[in-house]
């Protein structure tokens, strides 16, 4: 179909447009908001991440999280390489998850540098739709 | 009785039975076949085998253990769903090839020596290529035809490396090849030259970095029923059997971070979103072969627990794309877009289907990819829990966004098209349903899995973490968006790896041909040339004028009859 085509269309169907693209500006600020909530909830459950790690790093340390029960007894099971059977309260057990907003900027970086990407790859592999077929 | 045979027969010799039913019927025969397959595999005692004896070989034609379980299990169920997703077609070749291809895949994650999984890998490979055939057109022809012959290869490696280890060991168990238990760790290096053919094997269906082509090539060629078949059953054959013969093969964990991360970067720029899908099936792959290769319980564990929630959302995506190419006729981004005012159902299916894929927390790729990145965690594999993190962002792009933006949404197309037919609806409600209730409830799952596990995914830190990286991911989506930074869909070909043999290789065979020729043709020239030359002055010699035939002075007839004599004098004192 020609473009030409698709713009008319397009245009008609402007009338009956949904209830989503006549709101885009809301999903974007749910979106936004769901962000900070995200990161709000992460400084909420601070101690969480701050005791999971000196766990994971074997330093004896008081635990103070009498609070969040609903984690404290969370055990991962990893098969012989287990860390003297300490329970662990998150998968993985790296110091830079500690780091505020950490997943958060590098989910955002992660996804611009994939898309970056490729772009760049078109500069070296695109070519025409029947590029096989001439 | 039925407990002896393979299972996955009644599907195979049932097939073979459809084509009585006639068109109208056979779809619904395929349906009745699946289930009572899946009802025989259900009731198999736990731990079973069967050993028969051929040409003095014991072959273990049947072995159910809890790896064979989970992928016999996960395998019925995607045929049943994509049985009820293709009831509407008439078409009872591509019912009778469904059917088989499922069939034995079930029964090649179901034997226990490697004959028999030989004879069921073909087997798959062979019905399989009919699903890509039946799309009718020169161009699925021809891509069915470059399936089929890597394909068949991978066989024939399979097969040759099984003869070579049975020369060297005289067993033909299909186990670990390196005799490992889990938590072990082996290198390549260790493997004998049959395990290697073997592991080349597995790798060219489970479409390792290199190898992989065969998947973007022929997937989005296939029918859009035959491709929800095709996503569930070849690539997870290989997952399967990597797992069981090279669990703790360190190359596999970055031959698996390879496999997580050139697809994303590909699946950004395809237009096509059968194709899209066939490079984000090859990213999800990567994580489960990281599980393989890290060796340990939870990683493999989180293999298997991957593998089969993977199978239902990626039939979930790919049915929900296959009722947009059956409504539109493409899945092309350029041609698609507002779907979602004419297809509301599919669209809300189509983003479960991404969300689980995504890991969103409450749907199953949350449960399942996490045990994965978590082994990468407690094994202290900074660098490849940072490329699975990577991956994960990628997944959010490719399938979380790309998939349902462009399809559904992103500029309205204008095209107003039927909702899918009420079976795709029904399959997809399914798959959704199945996805969501893994997410939610994920004990049953975790119970089946190869070890025991008492995982827990759900811990606050955890949700948070993904949340946070899947939610910024979507924001930096919407900031490229806005700020016009987001490739525009074009329509194009982008050339990968198939390159080689579709353009280079007969370029270069063309090339060396005309080489080839014009040598020859050189040759020819010259050597003619040379002759002519000869005759040429041969014949100038013995013409009337030439040294041979002119008449020739006496003075110098005396002269060389005096020579002549000189010489015999001297000859004759000798």
């Amino acid at each position: 179909m020609k473009t030409k085509d698709d713009n008319s269309k397009g245009g008609n169907s402007s009338s009956d447009a949904s209830w989503l693209e006549r709101n885009v500006n809301v999903v974007i600020a749910g979106l936004v908001i769901a962000c900070i909530g995200s990161l709000i909830a992460q400084l909420w459950w601070a101690p969480l991440f701050a005791e999971k790690h000196v766990e994971a790093s074997h330093v004896e340390a008081s635990h103070d999280d009498g609070t969040h029960d609903e984690t404290s007894h969370d055990e991962h099971a990893h098969g012989e390489s287990s860390h003297d059977g300490a329970s662990h309260l998150h998968p993985a057990e790296f110091a830079v998850e500690e780091v505020f907003g950490f997943e958060a900027m590098f989910g955002f970086a992660a996804f611009v540098a994939v898309v970056f990407l490729g772009t760049g790859l078109r500069l070296v592999i695109m070519r025409d739709e029947d590029y096989y077929d001439s | 009785m039925i407990h002896n045979l393979p299972p996955g027969l009644i599907m195979i010799l049932g097939a073979l039975l459809l084509p009585l039913l006639g068109q109208r019927l056979s779809a619904w025969g395929a349906l009745v076949l699946s289930s009572l397959s899946l009802f025989a595999f259900w009731t198999t005692p736990d731990f079973h085998t069967v050993t028969l004896n051929l040409f003095g070989q014991d072959l273990s034609i049947v072995r159910i253990d809890r790896w064979s379980w989970i992928f016999g299990l996960v395998f019925h169920l995607a045929a049943i769903t994509a049985s009820i997703y293709a009831l509407h077609v008439k078409d009872t070749k591509q019912h009778v090839a469904g059917m088989i291809y499922a069939g034995s895949a079930i029964a090649a994650c179901c034997a226990g020596d490697l004959i028999t999984l030989f004879v069921c890998w073909e087997l798959t490979a062979v019905s399989s290529v009919f699903l890509i055939w039946a799309n009718g057109t020169e161009t699925a022809y021809r891509s069915g035809m470059r399936y089929l012959i890597i394909q068949v290869t991978s066989g024939v490696l399979l097969l040759s490396g099984a003869i070579i280890h049975f020369q060297q060991t005289g067993s033909l168990v299909f186990e670990n090849f390196l005799g490992l238990e889990p938590g072990q760790r082996g290198a390549i290096s260790d493997l004998g030259f049959g395990p290697l053919l073997i592991l080349i094997a597995f790798g060219i269906k489970g479409a390792f970095p290199l190898l992989h082509n065969w998947l973007q090539d022929s997937y989005p060629n296939g029918t859009a029923t035959g491709t929800v078949f095709l996503s569930a059953f070849t690539t997870k054959l290989a997952i399967y059997s990597l797992a069981r013969g090279f669990a703790g093969l360190e190359e596999l964990i970055w031959i698996g971070c390879a496999m997580t991360l050139f697809p994303i970067v590909f699946a950004v720029i395809e237009n096509d979103l059968r194709r899209v899908l066939a490079y984000s099936l090859n990213n999800q792959l990567g994580f489960m072969v990281v599980g393989i290769g890290i060796g340990t319980e939870l990683a493999l564990n989180g293999t298997a627990a991957h593998a089969f929630c993977h199978i239902i959302y990626k039939s979930l995506l790919f049915m929900s794309m296959g009722a947009v190419l059956v409504r539109v006729g493409t899945t092309k981004a350029t041609e698609l877009g507002g779907l979602h005012k004419s297809m509301p159902f599919t669209t809300v299916f189509c983003m479960i289907g991404g969300g689980a894929i995504a890991g969103f927390p409450l749907l199953s790729g949350f449960v399942s990819k996490s045990m994965i990145i978590s082994a990468a965690g407690h094994e202290q594999m900074f660098a490849v829990w940072i490329v699975l993190l990577i991956a994960s962002a990628g997944v959010m792009e490719h399938s979380g966004i790309k998939i349902p933006f462009f399809a559904f949404f992103a500029h309205d197309s204008g095209k107003r098209v039927k909702e899918a037919p009420w079976n795709m609806l029904t399959a997809m409600a399914i798959a959704s349903f199945c996805c969501i209730a893994i997410g939610v409830y994920y004990q049953p799952l975790y119970d089946m899995l190869p070890f025991e596990t008492h995982y827990e995914p759900y811990t606050a830190a955890h949700v948070i973490m993904q949340l946070q990286l899947l939610l910024f991911a979507a924001l930096a989506f919407v900031f490229l968006m806005k700020a016009n930074l987001y490739p525009a869909e074009i329509r194009s070909t982008n050339l990968d790896t198939d390159w080689v043999y579709r353009r280079l290789l007969p370029r270069l065979f063309a090339y060396i041909g005309k080489l080839v020729r014009l040598v020859d043709s050189l040759f020819r020239v010259a050597c003619l040339a040379m002759i002519k030359r000869f005759l040429n002055w041969l014949s100038k010699s013995c013409s009337a004028q030439g040294w041979l035939g002119s008449t020739w002075s006496t003075s110098s007839m005396a002269f060389w009859a005096a020579v002549l004599l000189g010489v015999f004098l001297i000859l004759y004192y000798l």
